[in-house]
């Protein structure tokens, strides 16, 4: 038995091998996918359609993961991703309908419609707090071991985004001050939720987890930001390198009398005051 | 807007999520001191972690490269310098494997080491991105929804030019 987060796994789940099915179904689909995101992007009609081709292929190959979703580390990412799937429809469904319910121009909704936006925001809140403190994601009695790492990240990446909203709404809005302070108490409430569980815990897991949680969180995210940040100014670089060793283009040639004829006939043309 | 007062505004932005981020290291070393935890190893995490995301992050570039690779792009530089910084993230995290740099909790091959780090940092990102969702799309939700007096222009009838020349 093998312990990740907390949480005690038969080995077979933490123990892998180069596992066929798994770089078929989930590595694989998660490695092409920026290509099929790019080619489905392009303006090339062929290749657009290459890459909706591409995206199926991916879709269809983790849709028909069939293995059971405590079999292994990825099938237990997977879990988490349809656990969250309720509250992050709620969310999504409601930021559509309250700013298309809005005062703006662009494809109006009924402005009935806005009150229920928002009421599906603070559904998608209650729901996750709800998994939060009463239903923890698991099967047959084991919990998830990914559900702590996501909850932790979360909250931690919700503290800096909704305080760095708050103060962009601050200092380069005009008068935004409603909206600075919904954002500061979003951003302030995740942090003493972070708190709370990293003091108290919840029903299902001690705090001793959530802290070790935490704390490896803080590595993981902070590895990210340097990493894909070093990548991101690698690619500047080469960008920059690329085009120093653009060649300056070549001199034109000047024109020939037939050319300059042309030129003469539809300035003519189109300057002359008749 | 002068030039500096931008310059200043992103330099206070940047400052409070500077803030923000000491904060929380604050309180998750505070509370660590306080009460037990596990070792978790957050130098090799951080390590592990960076790598994977900077050959993650070349791999998708590289891709997106091809993709959308037009008769003006510079393949050798942009396409051949991602995939190299690619191979060269996989060397080093294969290197740093084999220095015994080895997450806990899963068996020490390369493999099992990659698959861990992988999928942490799918959930994190997918965290991130709800976290931006969420903040951003509130945020645009409360900024649309101001009335605001209509444009005077808008109730403007429009002349037609090429009647009046006639």
């Amino acid at each position: 038995m093998v312990k990740i987060q907390g949480y005690t796994l038969p080995r077979r789940v933490v123990q892998m091998e180069i596992d066929e099915y798994l770089v078929l179904h989930f590595w694989l689909p998660i490695i092409l996918l920026p290509l099929g995101v790019g080619l489905a992007a392009s303006n090339e009609k062929s290749r657009r359609n290459i890459g909706l081709i591409l995206l199926l292929l991916i879709s269809f190959s983790v849709i028909s993961f069939s293995e059971q979703l405590n079999s292994s580390i990825e099938a237990w990412s997977l879990h988490l991703l349809i656990s969250i799937i309720g509250p992050v429809a709620a969310l999504l469904f409601g930021i559509w309908f309250a700013l298309f319910s809005g005062p703006i121009p662009v494809s109006p909704l009924p402005r009935s419609v806005r009150p229920f936006g928002f009421a599906m925001m603070l559904l998608s809140l209650l729901w996750f707090l709800w998994m939060l403190f009463e239903s923890r994601p698991m099967i047959e009695d084991t919990a998830n071991p990914w559900w702590q790492h996501l909850v932790t990240s979360f909250l931690t990446a919700l503290v800096v985004i909704a305080g760095f909203a708050s103060a962009f709404a601050l200092i380069m809005g005009d008068e935004r001050i409603k909206e600075t302070i919904i954002l500061g108490i979003l951003s302030v409430s995740s942090f003493l939720i972070l708190i709370y569980l990293l003091a108290e815990g919840t029903n299902s897991d001690d705090p001793v987890y959530w802290r070790s949680s935490s704390w490896g969180v803080l590595g993981d995210l902070s590895g990210m930001l340097v990493g894909s940040g070093s990548g991101l100014l690698l690619f500047i670089y080469f960008v920059w390198v690329a085009e120093k060793r653009t060649p300056a283009p070549e001199e034109v040639s000047p024109l020939t009398e037939s050319e300059t004829e042309r030129v003469k006939e539809i300035l003519k043309d189109n300057l002359e005051v008749e | 807007m002068k030039e500096g007062d931008a310059l200043r505004d992103w330099r206070t932005l940047s400052l409070v999520v500077f803030s923000l981020v000491i904060l929380i290291f604050i309180a998750n070393i505070h509370l660590e001191v306080r009460g037990e935890v596990e070792e978790v190893g957050i130098f090799t995490r951080f390590l592990h972690s960076a790598i994977i995301s900077f050959t993650f992050t070349n791999a998708i570039l590289c891709m997106i490269t091809f993709a959308l690779y037009h008769k003006h792009a510079r393949l050798i530089e942009q396409a051949l310098g991602t995939f190299l910084a690619t191979v060269l993230g996989i060397f080093v995290f294969g290197l740093l494997v084999d220095s015994n740099y080895t997450v806990e909790a899963v068996s020490t091959d390369a493999w099992s080491q990659f698959t861990m780090v992988g999928v942490r940092i799918f959930v994190s990102l997918l965290s991130i991105i709800l976290a931006f969702g969420a903040s951003f799309g509130l945020l645009l939700t409360l900024v649309t929804g101001r009335e605001t007096p209509l444009d005077p222009l808008l109730e403007l009838e429009s002349t037609s030019f090429v009647d009046e020349e006639e």
